[in-house]
Parts: structure tokens; C-alpha cells; sequence
């Protein structure tokens, strides 16, 4: 008996549309939609199919609890192998359906399929061993997708190692990243090797490519700064003394803001540095030392900008994963755009 | 925005536009060996110096 | 002449000769005795030796074999059991008394034992945050075995608690020279049955026209709990250095960094692969000059900038024409790092850069923190940042839970999903394990 667990958006689950994308999580016993489908191909091999719905919202609001409830489906169902979609061009879906797989395989070590079109933003979340096949860009590749994740679902049954990666070749999508294996020879022996070569004058490549970062438009300030306010953001995990919040120390997940309206500078004792990645004791001494409030009230004072945010916003960045950065600098831009900010300055360690 | 960090390299790798070196990585906008009205001082010159920066146009990374 | 020769003085050439025990067992017994490759050790003769070093500190004495189901946690710092067997000078100069040069004469070695002092600080509520030591596990078999540093040597393991009469200053300052102290009363048990290997440690004259090279060797010393000792000095705001391979070997450096997956143990500092293939290639491939020591997480720009300068100059002023590079550390240390590597790519030394990557857990992020152009010869370790599953191992030495990296408890002997910066030492374990990163599917 070869259990199958398919996960299925609320417009696939035959829930409802766009209204019903706040759908929770729920568990299905049996197939559903292209479960169906994918079900009577495989008829033959004496499959238990199941099927999780969940409201593309409601995944993305709600991402931790719908993991939990996942999970809680896992544990019950147990299943063999997981699908999931496939989500087309759909972005929510395809977002929702990479996380998914990634999640399983990472915790369940099953086999996890998806699969999406090759412009679906999913595909930057897909971790590594996750099938994703290559699809068209709407459901009218429905059932040419649905023959390739029988056909792979087949070859993994089958423990044919050869066939699935045969299978990956052809009908997965390429999204190269950088992943870690096993080489030939240690560390130091490459390393003398290729600084022989490099001083023989021979041809030789570096093991780790020099990776441009993605660039952004760098905006110039538009009318005067007299007429401008201007907010203090940092990394340096300066928080309230007790850390209400709970910041983390490292890799910061979210991030905060703190009142700053009605204070002249930053006392010693109110406030504390909660950051593994540089030596906080200095800062502690005075915390402007690291969110400089006692000089901008001086430079406000002086009108050399129209105002100070009555804010200021933190997070922790040491050990931090870029793109969750990225995420957690763009809620604070958007709060601070709809705050009339004009200009930032962002310290950092 | 403009951006005070002791690893300006690294934030001019980025992109960053405006790019300040600050003080020292521990406490990039401190001066922790001076008496607290000169330490202050310094850091209304540092901040001036900052929002001169923020007003000062720029295409690509610069470190002021 | 040849580095480390004195000028008309043959006797004066630094040649070190390494006596080398290694074991097949390792057991308790009523004596510290090694039998061919049989090892037994008195617990009553180690509470004697380090009787006066751990006042207020309870000891728990285990033993751990490669192999092994087993899982030791909070693991501080692995020392190699070495002791000099001809001269006055003691390995580890500058613990346990007046330091002495090291580097000559004759040192015994128990190439595959390594002593283990873990355990965790008594008041960790005052330390700040960047001084917690960080968890770091080894496991003697399975999947965290090629990520863990140790996991194919033998251990005895001291795992050390301390009451809250002793300070965290206190607790570090007293655990290195219990660790050590155990170390060279282990190489020094009486030796019974079996030849030992013998090995010569020296910088010969070569061929000229062999290609000159230096180890660029980057040590973290930064704050208490995350330095290390040269001759039992913090070299935290030093010049960069030469330093003969040969004094490596002896314990001239010592480990007090805490950083556990990115730090360079006191074992590995004596018994270092890089050290030992670059000799090995000497005369052969090419000319090894030795070693420059330098010092990254300096406080600035500036002084980062500086400090790969006076690299490049010193490797320069030694005739370098090459240069392999390596660091402890990650994140802020990797701009010294770099503008070291670039330093030396300008003064024309060629130089390749051994360094982990952090390509995120989906393998999507930018491998490094800082990658200048001239840093074009890398060699990968891996990607640090994957996730893996971390199966339970039978038994667990040192702790009944582990910390993750203060986000979390876990009990170990639960299975759990983490990085392999849980792993004592993993990212040098990682290269030498033969780990890179690639661009894959």
C-alpha cells in the first residue's frame, strides 16, 4: 500500500475562487480535483490517497500555523510520497507549493513533487531534492502535467534511480543553485593544486563564483531636506531593556519600532543591544552610540531637517539570510512611505 | 538613506548609494574615549555630515 | 640556506622531530599506560595533575571512540597530547609557566587522541551577547560524523561544571590548562611494546628555481571567549607575524575562541592539513616558507585594509610568489580576509582563498559576505547554511540538552533539522572532509 498525500489550493480543491482564499488548512481523506486523476493512473500499484486544501491567503498569512496543521496531517496520514499543485503560473500557489515540499522533504525525507511554470516566482523557494516539473502556463497543461507526475510518482516506486534522474532531466525545470556535495579530494590538497597551476601560468577556475547582487535604483532626494523627515533605522538589535518583543540575537525574523517622541537622547539602562555579531557592551554604556538620537535632536533643533520620526525601527542582521533582509527592509520602507519619511539613516555593525 | 557600517566594502557590493564609514564596527556612531560633550560633538558633525550626503545626488555607490 | 638556519652554524638548523604514537584502544584502567596501540588511563592520575587548576570545578571523565554511537555536546576546545621529550621547553609555551621557544628538538606525539574539555559557563547572564560560547556538538558516527571535527580520533573527554563560586573569567581562564596539562601527561605515559613512527619537521634548502609559497593563516582574537594565544599572549591587537611550521606543531598557538563551528581548535592549530601538505610539497612542487600569522575582525575598514597590507608586505619582503589563505571565523573576519587576498594578488603574490559559503538553505543567497574581484582562485567547503537531518546517536556525553544557537532546547538524543553550524569545528571539518558547494538542479 503506497501512500499518496497531495496538497491542492482552494481553487483546485473545488472550494471556491478568490473569495475563498482565506480557506484553513483542512485534511481530506480520498482524492480531490487532479488527485482524482493522478489516483485512477495508479490505480494498479494499490495506492491510499489523500489530499490537504489550504486558501492561498490563508498559507501566506498564516504560514507557521499552516505548517503546524501540516504537519498534524503528516503524522496521522503518513504518507509515502507528497505532490503538490501543479500551480501553472498561479504565484501565491506556486509560492505556497515550493514551501510546502521544501518543508516535507526537509522533515519527512519522502519524496516531494510540485510543479509550475518557469516564470512562477515558486520556483525561488524550492529546496533542494524537491521535484518541480515543468509546466505550461495555465491549466490547459493540466493533463500533460498530471501524466508527468504519474509517470515520475512510477519511477520513484519503482526505485529506478536511473529513470528518475532521467526523469528530472527532461521534465524538471532547471533552477540551478548552489548546494553542497562531496569532492574528490580534501580542502587543502585542491588548494595547493590549483595554486601550482595559477603559478605554472595555466588556465584555472575558482571553485566559488563571484555572484553580482541584484541592484536597486538608488533614489535622490526630491525638494529640500528643511521640508523632510527623516527616520533612524538600525541592525544593531537595540531594543527596549528587557527586550519586550523578543528580538532575537541573531538572524532577527521580524523586525520592531520603538518610541523615540518626547525623548532627547538615549539613556543607559532603557535600552539594551541584543546582537551576537559585535561587542554591545560599548553601546549599552549609551545607546545613542548606536542609534544616534541625542545628535539629530541637536540637528532637529537647528531645522537642518524639518523633523525626526517619532519613531525608530530595529532588527538583528548578524548570521541573517540576505532575502530575509531584503523582506524585512521592504515592511519597513512601506511603513515608512506611508509615514511621509523622506529620508533614512540606517546604522549598522 | 544613507548607510553608516564599518564594512562600507561590502555595502558598496551591494549597491548601496550613500555609504559612511562611521566610527568602529562595535559602535559605529560612538567615540567612546572622548568625554561625553566632545563625543557628542562628534556625532552631530558625523550626522551633519550624513544628511549632506543625503542630499547630494548619486547614480551609483559612493562612500562619503 | 633555507628558513630557520643560522648562518654557519649546522646545528642551529630548526629541525623538529616528531615521536608518533597512535591507538587502536582506549580504556580506563589502574594506570596511564600505553601498550603498543593500547591506551588505559587512571582517572586518580588526571584528578592529580589537575588538582590545583580546577578548584570550585566538578570533572566528569569519559572516553569516546571513532565509530561510536555517540554524540559529545558542548564541547569547548580539543587538545593533541604532546610533550616534549629532549629540553627544557614545555608544548604549549606560556601556560603552566614561563614560556620557552618551541619548534626544535624532539616531541612525542598521540597522533589520534584528542583531550576534550566541554561543558558551560557558570554565569552566562552576564556575559553579552557576542561572548556566549556557541553549542557545538561532535558525533562519533553517521550522518553529523564528516560535519564534526574529531569524530575520527579518540577521546577523553573532560566535561567540566562549575559551581557560582567561580566567575566566567575564572572558568575560562582555568579550563585551557586543565585541557593541556592533561594533554602532555597523556603523551608522556610510559610506552611499552611497539616502534613508534618518526618524522622530521624542517625547511630544507630546495632548488631555486622551485615557485616560493606562504600559509596565510587568519586567526579570530577579538573579544574574551573568542581570541587565540600565541606563546599564551592574546595576539587581538598584534602585526602580522611569521611563524615557523614547526613551533604549530608544538602548541604554539592556543585555541580560547568559542565560536565553536567557525573556530580553529588547539588540536587542529598542532596538527594542521594545510601545515602538513605544504611540507609535504616542499622541494618536491615547491618552496614553503612557512607561515604568516595575521589577526582578522579588526575594528575598522581601515585597519582591515591594514592589516591585509602588512600581509602582502611581509609575504613580499619573504620572496613569496604564492600564497594559500585561510580563516577562522565568517561574516565581519571575512573582510580582513579579503582585503588580505587582494593585498597580495597587488603586491603580485598569487594567492588562492580557502573559505565556506552561505548559499542559504534553499542554496539561493550569495556564497560569500565579500568577494572582491582579486579573489578569483577560491576553494569551496561547502554551503553552511543546508539544512540536515541529524538522526539520534545511543549515547550522549557532557549534557542533557543542547542549545540552538539561542533559539531553542533540544534534548540530543532526538532527532532534529539544523545546519551543520551545530558541529564543533565543522567549517574546517567540512573542507577537510572534501565538502564544496556546486551549482546543481
Amino acid at each position: 500500500m503506497v501512500k499518496v498525500l497531495h496538497y491542492l489550493n482552494q481553487f483546485f480543491a473545488g472550494i471556491g475562487g478568490e473569495e475563498k482564499a482565506g480557506q484553513e488548512l483542512l485534511f481530506i481523506p480520498g482524492p480531490v480535483g487532479a488527485g482524482a486523476v493522478i489516483e485512477n493512473e495508479l490505480k494498479g500499484h494499490g495506492v491510499e490517497y489523500a489530499t490537504i486544501a489550504c486558501g492561498d491567503n490563508y498559507f501566506h498569512e498564516e504560514e507557521e500555523k499552516a505548517i503546524r496543521a501540516m504537519g498534524a496531517a503528516l503524522e496521522q496520514f503518513q504518507p509515502d510520497v507528497f505532490l503538490a499543485g501543479p500551480a501553472f503560473n498561479a504565484g501565491r500557489y506556486g509560492l505556497a507549493c515550493a514551501k510546502v515540499c521544501s518543508w516535507v522533504r526537509d522533515n519527512w525525507r519522502i519524496p516531494a513533487i510540485t510543479g509550475m511554470h518557469e516564470d512562477n516566482p515558486g520556483t525561488k523557494e524550492v529546496g533542494r531534492h524537491v521535484f518541480v516539473i515543468q509546466t505550461g502556463a495555465s491549466a490547459a497543461a493540466m493533463r500533460e502535467s498530471l501524466k508527468r507526475y504519474t509517470l515520475l510518482v512510477e519511477r520513484l516506486l519503482a526505485g529506478n534511480e536511473t529513470a528518475v534522474e532521467n526523469f528530472r532531466a527532461e521534465h524538471c525545470l532547471s533552477i540551478p543553485r548552489r548546494f553542497t556535495v562531496r569532492s574528490g579530494a580534501p580542502d587543502y590538497v585542491r588548494a595547493v593544486n590549483l595554486l601550482l597551476t595559477k603559478l605554472n601560468g595555466q588556465p584555472y577556475e575558482s571553485e566559488i563564483p563571484r555572484v553580482e547582487a541584484k541592484r536597486h535604483p538608488i533614489p535622490n532626494l526630491t525638494g529640500s531636506l528643511t521640508d523632510a523627515t527623516v527616520a533612524l533605522v538600525t541592525e544593531g538589535g537595540l531594543v527596549p531593556k528587557g527586550n519586550p518583543d523578543r528580538l532575537e540575537s541573531s538572524r532577527g525574523s521580524r523586525y520592531f519600532k520603538y518610541l523615540l517622541n518626547g525623548r532627547e537622547d538615549l539613556r543607559r539602562g532603557e535600552f539594551e543591544a541584543m546582537h551576537t555579531g559585535y561587542d554591545t557592551s560599548t553601546v549599552d554604556q549609551d545607546p545613542d552610540r548606536i542609534v544616534p538620537l541625542d545628535a539629530m535632536r541637536v540637528l532637529e533643533k537647528a531645522r537642518r531637517f524639518k523633523k525626526l520620526h517619532d519613531y525608530y525601527f530595529v532588527t538583528t542582521g548578524t548570521g541573517a539570510m540576505p532575502s530575509k533582509m531584503e523582506e524585512i527592509g521592504a515592511g519597513i520602507a512601506e511603513e515608512l512611505a506611508s509615514s511621509g519619511i523622506g529620508a533614512v539613516i540606517l546604522t549598522a555593525t | 538613506m544613507v548607510l553608516i557600517t564599518c564594512l562600507s566594502n561590502v555595502a558598496a557590493q551591494v549597491g548601496i548609494g550613500r555609504i559612511m564609514g562611521g566610527s568602529k564596527f562595535h559602535y559605529p556612531v560612538g567615540q567612546p574615549e572622548l568625554p561625553p560633550e566632545e563625543e557628542l560633538r562628534w556625532r552631530v558633525g558625523l550626522m551633519e555630515k550624513g544628511l549632506t550626503a543625503l542630499e547630494t545626488p548619486v547614480q551609483e555607490p559612493k562612500i562619503f | 640556506m633555507g628558513i630557520g638556519c643560522s648562518l654557519g652554524k649546522e646545528d642551529h638548523r630548526m629541525e623538529l622531530e616528531l615521536v608518533d604514537y597512535s591507538l587502536e584502544e582506549l580504556r580506563w584502567g589502574e594506570r596511564t599506560a600505553l601498550n603498543r596501540k593500547s591506551l588505559s588511563i587512571s582517572v586518580t592520575d588526571l584528578a592529580k595533575q589537575i588538582e590545583e587548576l580546577s578548584r570550585g570545578i566538578c570533572i566528569d571523565y569519559r572516553l569516546a571512540r571513532p565509530g561510536e554511537s555517540t554524540r559529545i555536546v558542548h564541547v569547548l576546545d580539543t587538545v593533541l597530547p604532546i610533550a616534549k621529550s629532549t629540553g627544557s621547553s614545555l608544548t604549549f609555551p606560556g601556560f603552566d609557566g614561563p614560556a620557552e621557544l618551541v619548534g626544535t628538538g624532539r616531541t612525542t606525539r598521540i597522533t589520534n587522541l584528542l583531550v576534550t574539555v566541554a561543558g558551560r559557563f557558570p554565569h552566562p547572564e552576564l556575559m553579552t551577547p557576542i561572548e556566549k560560547p556557541r553549542e557545538g556538538i561532535i558525533d562519533m558516527a553517521g550522518v553529523g560524523a564528516p560535519y564534526s571535527y574529531g569524530s575520527d580520533y579518540f577521546h577523553l573527554v573532560l566535561s567540566l561544571t562549575a559551581d557560582s563560586s567561580v566567575s566566567n573569567a575564572s572558568f575560562d581562564q582555568s579550563l585551557r590548562p586543565i585541557a593541556l596539562r592533561c594533554a602532555r601527561f597523556l603523551a608522556q605515559a610510559e610506552k611499552t611494546g611497539g616502534e613508534p613512527e618518526r618524522n622530521t619537521v624542517a625547511l630544507n634548502q630546495v632548488e631555486e628555481r622551485l615557485p616560493k609559497v606562504v600559509l596565510l593563516y587568519q586567526v579570530q582574537s577579538q573579544l574574551a571567549c573568542a581570541r587565540t594565544f600565541y606563546y599564551g599572549e592574546e595576539v587581538s591587537r598584534t602585526l602580522p607575524t611569521f611563524v615557523h611550521p614547526a613551533e604549530f606543531f608544538d602548541g604554539a598557538l592556543v585555541s580560547g575562541n568559542y565560536k565553536s563551528e567557525r573556530k580553529i581548535p588547539t588540536s587542529l592549530h598542532c596538527n594542521n592539513p594545510f601545515i602538513a601538505e605544504l611540507l609535504e610539497r616542499h622541494g618536491k612542487a615547491m618552496n614553503f616558507l612557512g607561515v604568516i600569522l595575521s589577526r582578522g575582525y579588526n575594528d575598522s575598514f581601515e585597519q582591515k585594509r591594514k592589516m591585509g597590507l602588512w600581509v602582502a608586505r611581509l609575504a613580499r619582503n619573504l620572496g613569496a610568489d604564492g600564497a594559500v589563505a585561510l580563516m577562522e571565523g565568517t561574516g565581519n573576519g571575512t573582510v580582513d580576509f579579503m582585503q588580505t587576498v587582494k593585498a597580495c594578488e597587488d603586491e603580485g603574490i598569487k594567492t588562492v582563498a580557502v573559505l565556506h559559503e552561505s548559499n542559504g538553505p534553499k542554496g539561493y543567497e550569495r556564497p560569500l559576505v565579500d568577494h572582491p574581484n582579486e579573489a578569483d582562485s577560491m576553494i569551496s567547503r561547502g554551503n553552511v547554511s543546508e539544512k540536515i537531518y541529524i538522526p539520534p546517536l545511543a549515547t550522549v556525553i557532557g549534557g542533557a540538552d543542547i542549545d540552538l544557537h539561542l533559539k531553542a532546547t533540544h534534548d540530543p538524543r532526538l532527532p532534529f533539522l539544523f545546519d551543520p553550524t551545530i558541529f564543533f569545528g565543522s567549517y574546517g571539518k567540512m573542507g577537510s572532509s572534501g565538502f564544496r558547494a556546486v551549482y546543481q538542479n
